[in-house]
């Protein structure tokens, strides 16, 4: 990762994930397994309900995918809210409110146990803050930003971040470059004073500097991606046996 | 209620209903209410198509009401079909018009397009109408000015206002139509949007599948809430429904006639279809135990605490439909034997399930078959099961070449 001895900009924006927080090798779909399984452990044991994690798993996809989904056709310049997803999921799962914070709160615990800090960038950013940058997180996520904070907090409790802009909380992302509309009215600067990092090619890049932003991508090694792609296999791999051995023992079994 | 293995010795259609299609459809429902849930706005209206829609509105609503999932958008019925979309896009002809009728009336003549889109066989139009179909001279003969094509344009412009008159009956003030539909490629959605583009339309159908081979501008914003695919792989085992898709529509279509026409109400209240006839809305349930009777038992068995079984029983029932249809034994086409199916359209052909047997050779019957593996275990009753692991086999290459040149496709694009 390179980065500029100065950033000659009044603010400097962040991308979140996989930029001021790297994501392990573990794919998305690994990740909402072992927030099933963590689920499932926390409802037996707290509430005694018993939910297969594959149950949780198929819920998660199901509602994530169908919310996108309706998103394209009614709003595509928004995004879901995670607390939305977790009402839905908590019905189709047939959980009261109580029950579905429970995934909220795995969802959060599996979120900071497989995040980690990118040192070399917030000790930069902290450098930059010193002489004059305000510093601001943009995040394309269905995580508040306050969630946000929760997880910049547990890894970099000194993080030099000011103001988080999550496009949850604004109904506005930056793959539209909707979000960095709502940043330059919010911090009421020209959008050249505005330096962008992040890893993503479209949001963070083409978007940024469609809306007058400089941009600076800092990408994760190949390696890491293509360790992502087999992971996102191997958990469709697994999770398809998981449920094939779950449904066979009661195949038989009468209604 | 969790379903389990029908026992094939007393499978009736009820019973495959309740065992396969009931757990599919309901988690269908599921489906469209997470897109209730999360379709952004209060600018939509969820329009239920007739005459799929109809039944697809009674099991949906009361799947909501077994569940206890609150409903968020209105609901409407809209009495439509690619006829009523057709007359809107029709002066002059959109591009998804002539398509569809390119597709419908191969061979027929441009007079029996007209009289079915006027729903009149008087129309007396020149001689030139009576050659065969052709797109550009479609158009150039509409252009015409002689008495019959006159007529031709106002009986189409007449039935056109009074279905938008409905139209804004069912929507209110409300402009995003959500198209609720059984399937497959679309086609209302398509013509409706070039033809009312001032609305926003959107499509959730059972099925999408583009099995016309016909441009798809309209696919964006057409989803195949539980199949999306242009044809049957055997290894998503969800793509069994369109090895016998009639089965599908079958189970979801009352015995209504299409809708073709509308007529105004006399006391200026909305315009009628010819679908609203008298009690029209109690025949929408079957009296009689079908495959739909079937749906709604299994409907009726869930509960707010037992809606999270659904999506586990519709796994195994996807499975039922897939063995039914691709693996059947005698018992099963017994079961699955549809009556005619009507081939629509303004038309009022109908089309047997099993072509006719003595009227050609076997293997003709079978290709023209609406089921195929179901007319190979009808004609060979002894032998016909052995033959369908060829089937299979065919099937999986002809898949696995379409996924390949897909893949070129988008590696090309790249």
């Amino acid at each position: 990762m390179l980065l500029p001895k100065t950033a000659a900009a009044r603010i400097i924006s962040c991308d979140v994930f996989d930029t001021l927080l790297h994501r392990d090798h573990r794919s998305e779909r690994q990740r909402f397994n072992d927030i099933a399984v963590r689920a499932a452990q926390r409802l037996a044991a707290e509430r005694r309900i018993v939910r297969h994690p594959g149950a949780i798993y198929d819920a998660r996809i199901e509602v994530q995918k169908q919310a996108y989904r309706a998103l394209d056709l009614s709003c595509p310049s928004g995004d879901v809210r995670f607390a939305d997803m977790v009402d839905a999921m908590g019905r189709i799962l047939s959980l009261d409110a109580h029950a579905a914070d429970i995934i909220h709160q795995a969802e959060i615990a599996v979120e900071i146990a497989q995040l980690k800090a990118n040192t070399p960038l917030l000790a930069w950013l902290a450098e930059q803050a010193r002489a004059g940058c305000r510093i601001i997180a943009v995040s394309d996520t269905y995580h508040r930003g306050e969630t946000i904070a929760q997880l910049l907090a547990a890894h970099a409790p000194d993080h030099p971040v000011g103001q988080i802009y999550a496009s949850a909380d604004h109904n506005a992302t930056k793959r539209t470059g909707a979000l960095f509309g709502v940043v330059l009215r919010q911090e009421g600067v020209a959008a050249a004073d505005i330096l962008h990092i992040g890893d993503d090619t479209t949001a963070d890049v083409t978007m940024a500097q469609a809306a007058g932003l400089r941009s600076l991508q800092v990408l994760r090694p190949k390696h890491l991606v293509f360790r992502r792609r087999a992971d996102a296999l191997r958990a469709r791999i697994l999770h398809k046996l998981r449920i094939r051995a779950a449904h066979a023992p009661r195949a038989g079994a009468s209604a | 209620m969790t379903v389990t293995a029908p026992d094939i010795g007393r499978l009736d259609a009820e019973t495959f209903g309740r065992v396969a299609l009931g757990p599919i459809l309901a988690e269908f429902c599921l489906r469209l209410w997470l897109f209730e849930r999360f379709l952004q706005g209060d600018d939509a209206v969820l329009l239920f198509c007739a005459r799929g829609g109809l039944r697809m509105r009674l099991a949906y609503e009361r799947f909501l009401a077994r569940t206890d999932l609150p409903q968020r958008l209105p609901h409407a019925d809209l009495m439509v079909s690619r006829l009523v979309a057709a007359r809107t896009a029709f002066d002059p002809p959109s591009p998804g018009v002539l398509s569809e009728l390119e597709r419908e009336f191969s061979g027929q003549s441009m007079a029996e397009i007209a009289a079915a889109l006027a729903q009149c066989n008087d129309l007396d139009l020149p001689p030139p109408w009576h050659a065969p179909f052709e797109k550009i001279r479609f158009i150039s003969l509409l252009a015409g000015t002689e008495p019959g094509v006159v007529r031709l344009h106002r009986a189409v412009a007449e039935q056109d206002a009074l279905f938008r008159a409905h139209l804004a009956t069912c929507t209110g003030n409300r402009r995003h139509g959500v198209l609720v539909d059984t399937g497959l490629y679309g086609s209302t959605v398509r013509i409706l949007q070039e033809g009312i583009p001032e609305r926003q339309w959107s499509g959730l159908q059972f099925a999408r599948s583009n099995y016309k081979r016909l441009p798809t501008p309209h696919f964006a914003r057409t989803l195949g809430l539980s199949v999306e695919s242009d044809g049957y792989k055997p290894w998503e085992v969800r793509t069994s429904a369109l090895r016998f898709w009639q089965l599908i529509e079958s189970c979801l279509e009352p015995e209504l006639s299409s809708v073709r026409t509308f007529t105004a109400s006399a006391d200026g209240g909305s315009p009628r279809a010819n679908l609203q006839v008298a009690g029209w809305e109690s025949r929408i349930a079957p009296e009689q135990p079908g495959l739909f009777t079937g749906v709604l038992a299994y409907i009726d068995g869930l509960a707010p605490e037992t809606l999270h079984r659904v999506q586990e029983d519709a796994a195994r029932a996807w499975q039922h439909l897939k063995d039914a249809v691709v693996w059947p034994d005698a018992q099963a086409v017994a079961t699955l034997s549809l009556g005619h199916r009507s081939r629509d359209f303004g038309r009022t052909e109908l089309r047997a399930q099993f072509a006719v047997p003595g009227t050609t050779s076997p293997l003709k019957q079978i290709r023209e078959s609406l089921w195929r593996e179901g007319a190979v275990v009808r004609s060979f009753p002894r032998s016909g099961r052995l033959a369908l692991p060829l089937i299979e086999l065919i099937y999986a290459a002809r898949a696995l070449r379409s996924e390949v040149q897909a893949l070129r496709r988008r590696r090309r694009a790249i």
